[in-house]
């Protein structure tokens, strides 16, 4: 619709289309039916015969490659009971996790809709994948801007700057200050061979076309916007007694944000089929957002951090899942005992960590300044970045976690994403609690080594929450203050998203 | 263990990414066992996460505090309640918990969330005085079925001999930190007030005189921006 008046403007035809045909313009159903949610539970209950008094067993879904293939879940499917007993929020915590899984193996399948994942035919069996398809998610530097036509939904816009470099299958990396710098401008990331860790988030497009009818990609719309900003949600299919579909099940939105390291293709040849790849422009669009630029290198960019937070029925407070190359980092408990008993580390090398290191700063120390990367990525000084994993997760919690990484890791063994493991799932356990709107999140903590490197722990509110940081995300609306006007609800919230503040003027 | 069968690979792969599969060893034996067990095998609903504390001891302790600090016990602790075989409406559950039988005790669930602040209470009182404590505890079991349960253990705790750990239980849900019952006994009432411990971060978090006040401790908030252009939710949405 929106093309459509930037059209008739444009070429001064306004006349073509009448402005009654104009106001009629259907609005665009921002969260569709979706035909195949994947509606595979983590376990089964299975009752008692009647009249018998034993309990309920729990029959937990085999893990096999037929996973690879089932599809991308709506929306989680949850049981307060299972093999946890009366612990609801550990059976609760097992079916969030599983979710995750599928949630992972759906996103990162081939992009051609039609090859099972570690099929594909690069190394590895690496393919683009559905995220990094245009068609199924965008870039947050190509939604929060005022151009119509650049923001277009599946439409690539290559850089002046980078055309020379284009090619087949190559990404557009748009670099700002979110693309290198942590949250709250914690700091960047360096590897082991001084690359600067890079960082983007992208969304599908629910999220997009809320954001885009709503025209909340620029400030001064959202300044005017006087409804609730309230993404839409992932619902799965509702059928009656017959198993006939009343309800379709929708997706939701969903937003992403991944992180990778750079791959030198002749340093780091050994390392390529071991990481997924993609071969990428990475513009630099000069100040202010870069110091330098306006420029363009190519680099081939390796997958190491993936977060996704889908905004789901049951969870208005979104469900947030992390998952992580195992080359990241060591935990800090392997490096205690390291240190202490001489027991090797699980790996020789790591991307963010260097055993025996003697002049590294202490572990989860942020870079020296200045932060400013140059056209090569790499940093200025021979500083590297020695990060170790915090335990912050429930001991029980990582049992469970490890058990199903080591299941679905065996089901992708000998493709890159074998080498992918899940840290956890943080969910809303009382999504429905008055006194408390980030939904009491379980587990409290969760921070992803690469993208939440220096807010690891256990500390309230300093360390890392994913539902903490994102209830504080605000947007530009301008609201009354007098709550009978917005039903109680929060002043200037932004449902959960940091996206709304990154508006274009 | 099996390890993952893996494409031939030279040594330097093998020196970055091979020892993954050592690194299983340390916790993948017992989980890649386990797994296959899992996957093929049902097990029963109730099979517990191992606990030290035992379940009845934990839902007596949470009687108990809700009887001294006078917040529901649902609210000090999420999802306590009867157990889910007893199929009891949301709506019953409040009423359940009120008039508990003693012949219901075994079905009470002492509730889990995300916390756990009653586990780190628990222990934290049993480490220091775990005869008191247990002295405590059969006050609480002993009153369920009274007419007035919370009045009962009230008025039968303030005349035992362990009143001041009453004490120190009440303070510590309030508070997040430990009076020691010993020095409130010998506090006169004079200035500057017993010395405490705070018990963990979390315990300052969770104190419960700042929810009592609709308010949040300093430098801790789960309320968005803005908050303070608005109301706090009632009352009873905090203590129930």
């Amino acid at each position: 619709m929106r093309h459509l008046r930037s059209f008739a403007g444009a070429l001064g035809v306004a006349g073509l289309l009448t402005s009654s045909a104009l106001a009629q313009a259907p609005v665009p159903d921002i969260n569709p039916p979706v035909a195949n949610c994947n509606m595979t539970p983590e376990a089964v209950e299975v009752k008692p015969p009647p009249g018998s008094t034993n309990p309920s067993t729990f029959k937990v879904t085999s893990i096999i490659p037929d996973l690879l293939t089932s599809g991308q879940p709506c929306q989680q499917i949850v049981n307060p009971a299972g093999r946890a007993g009366d612990d609801t929020v550990t059976n609760r915590q097992r079916g969030f996790d599983f979710y995750s899984w599928l949630t992972f193996i759906a996103m990162n399948s081939p992009a051609d809709g039609k090859t099972t994942i570690g099929k594909g035919p690069r190394p590895g069996g690496d393919a683009m994948t559905m995220w990094e398809d245009l068609k199924n998610y965008r870039p947050l530097a190509d939604v929060m801007q005022n151009d119509d036509a650049k923001r277009a939904w599946a439409t690539r816009h290559v850089p002046d700057e980078c055309k020379s470099l284009d090619g087949p299958g190559k990404i557009v990396f748009h670099l700002g200050e979110e693309a290198f710098n942590q949250p709250f401008k914690t700091g960047p990331l360096i590897d082991q061979d001084g690359n600067y860790a890079l960082f983007d988030i992208l969304m599908n497009k629910p999220m997009f076309d809320f954001i885009n009818v709503n025209r909340l990609f620029s400030k001064r719309e959202q300044e005017k916007f006087d409804k609730e900003i309230e993404f839409p949600s992932g619902v799965n299919p509702v059928k009656d007694a017959a198993g006939q579909i009343t309800a379709p099940g929708r997706m939701g939105a969903i937003m992403l944000k991944v992180s990778y390291r750079i791959l030198d293709p002749v340093a780091n040849s050994d390392l390529i089929k071991q990481f997924h790849t993609s071969d990428a422009l990475i513009y630099f669009p000069g100040p202010p957002a870069t110091k330098t630029g306006p420029t363009c290198v190519e680099k081939k960019l390796g997958l190491i951090g993936f977060h996704v937070g889908h905004k789901t029925k049951f969870a208005p407070q979104w469900v947030w899942t992390s998952f992580e190359h195992v080359s990241n980092v060591p935990d800090e408990v392997d490096v205690r005992e390291h240190v202490k008993t001489g027991k090797p580390l699980p790996l020789r090398r790591y991307n963010f960590f260097k055993e025996g290191c003697k002049d590294c700063d202490e572990a989860n120390a942020t870079p020296p300044k200045p932060w400013h990367p140059p056209a090569s990525l790499k940093f200025p000084t021979s500083y590297r970045s020695q990060v170790v994993r915090t335990k912050m997760v429930p001991s029980h919690n990582l049992k469970d976690v490890d058990q199903l990484n080591q299941s679905f890791r065996k089901i992708l063994k000998g493709t890159v994403w074998e080498n992918y493991v899940l840290l956890t799932t943080q969910w809303p356990s009382d999504f429905g609690g008055k006194t408390d709107p980030t939904g009491a999140p379980a587990p409290t903590y969760l921070a992803n080594s690469t993208l939440e490197t220096y807010s690891q722990g256990k500390v309230p509110l300093a360390s890392s929450s994913c539902m903490a940081c994102h209830g504080n995300a605000v947007s530009f609306q301008r609201r009354d203050s007098d709550p009978t006007k917005f039903d109680g609800k929060p002043f200037n919230q932004s449902d959960f998203t940091f996206i709304l503040e990154k508006a274009a003027p | 263990m099996s390890d993952f069968p893996r494409a031939a690979r030279d040594e330097d792969t093998d020196k970055h990414l091979g020892e993954v599969t050592r690194r299983t060893v340390i916790t993948g034996v017992a989980a890649t066992a386990v797994a296959a067990t899992v996957v093929t095998a049902d097990l029963p609903a109730n099979a517990q996460i191992a606990s030290a504390v035992p379940s009845e001891d934990m839902v007596l302790f949470i009687l108990l505090s809700g009887a001294l600090t006078g917040i529901s016990e649902a609210k000090l602790a999420t999802d306590f309640g009867p157990k889910a075989k007893l199929k009891i409406p949301r709506d019953q559950i409040q009423k359940f918990i009120k008039e508990l039988k003693p012949s219901e005790l075994a079905d009470v669930s002492a509730g889990s969330d995300p916390v756990g602040i009653k586990r780190v209470y628990f222990d934290w009182v049993s480490t220091r005085h775990p005869v008191q404590l247990k002295n405590l505890l059969r006050i609480a079991k002993e009153s369920i079925g009274a007419p007035d349960r919370w009045q009962t253990i009230a008025d039968r705790v303030q005349s035992s001999g362990d009143k001041f750990l009453g004490r120190s239980i009440v303070l510590m849900w309030y508070l997040g930190g430990w009076y020691d019952p010993k020095k409130l006994e010998d506090d006169k009432g004079q200035v500057p007030p017993p010395a405490f411990q705070v018990i963990s971060p979390e315990a300052y978090t969770q104190g419960w005189a700042l929810k009592v006040a609709r308010a949040h401790p300093m430098g801790f908030s789960q309320l968005p921006f803005g908050y303070w252009t608005r109301d706090p939710a009632e009352l009873v949405e905090y203590i129930g």
